[in-house]
């Protein structure tokens, strides 16, 4: 995973508008790898948590249903131009990855 | 445990507890449910079904079912979740989104669709699941 996650956090008429693009393979352990000839195994996104100020703004449990390198869009109240909002998901194997990014 | 662990272990969990909120557990048994029936039983319970015809947005037809865009926005007010299901993918239930205090009612994901086939979203909020649906049609899938 060696991509970084690419995110933005724009103030729209008041709300905070977070959209993300997640490197990661999202793999549904059904698959057949074609180089191998063996199913590729279970690696997926379980869970995107994002905060602002310390404080939980955005959660979401995902499947494997959800698509490769996942786009996410969500929106929150009570953030000003500045403000910093972080973006954390742990997958299946217990892999994590973080980005902090500023409003603009 | 004696009284002194007993008290400091209480005063430590309370403190943890308000310190970092506990998330809402991965649901498992959702995420591992094939059947589409099965899976708005389990979403669903006893709530009472509200039809909606006006939050969820996805494209009619999908060339590439392995990236489908896929936006809900529920009017509707005290909105706790959203849940996103596709019936004939091999595990219907996609995404599940998690209300917080400051979060306005608004998800869009990428969802991937093996066929062509009903996106459904569920949205929980007052005790009731207001549920629209959409077809999209796929014309080259992408779930494996």
């Amino acid at each position: 995973m060696a991509d970084k996650i690419r995110i933005r956090a724009r103030l729209v008429d008041g709300q905070v508008v977070v959209k993300a693009l997640i490197p990661h393979p999202m793999e549904t352990g059904r698959r057949t790898d074609e180089a191998t000839g063996k199913t590729a195994p279970a690696h997926f996104i379980q869970t995107v948590v994002a905060k602002h100020n310390g404080e939980i703004v955005f959660e979401a449990d995902w499947g494997t249903g959800v698509s490769r390198n996942p786009f996410v869009a969500f929106m929150f109240e009570g953030g000003k131009a500045g403000d910093k909002v972080e973006l954390t998901w742990r997958d299946n194997t217990g892999a994590t990855g973080t980005v902090e990014t500023e409003i603009k | 445990m004696n009284r002194r662990t007993f008290v400091t272990t209480g005063a430590a969990l309370a403190l943890a507890g308000w310190a970092a909120p506990a998330l809402a557990e991965w649901p498992q048994k959702t995420f591992e449910t094939t059947s589409f029936e099965e899976t708005l039983a389990q979403l669903i319970g006893n709530a009472e079904v509200v039809e909606q015809s006006d939050m969820l947005k996805t494209p009619s037809i999908a060339e590439n079912g392995a990236q489908v865009r896929v936006e809900v926005r529920p009017p509707m007010k005290n909105v706790e979740r959203i849940d996103l299901l596709v019936d004939k993918n091999p595990v219907p239930l996609t995404s599940r989104f998690s209300m917080q205090p400051r979060s306005v009612p608004y998800a869009a994901v990428n969802l991937k669709m093996r066929e062509t086939s009903n996106v459904i979203a569920l949205v929980r909020a007052d005790g009731k699941v207001y549920r629209e649906v959409r077809e999209v049609r796929v014309t080259a899938g992408g779930c494996k």
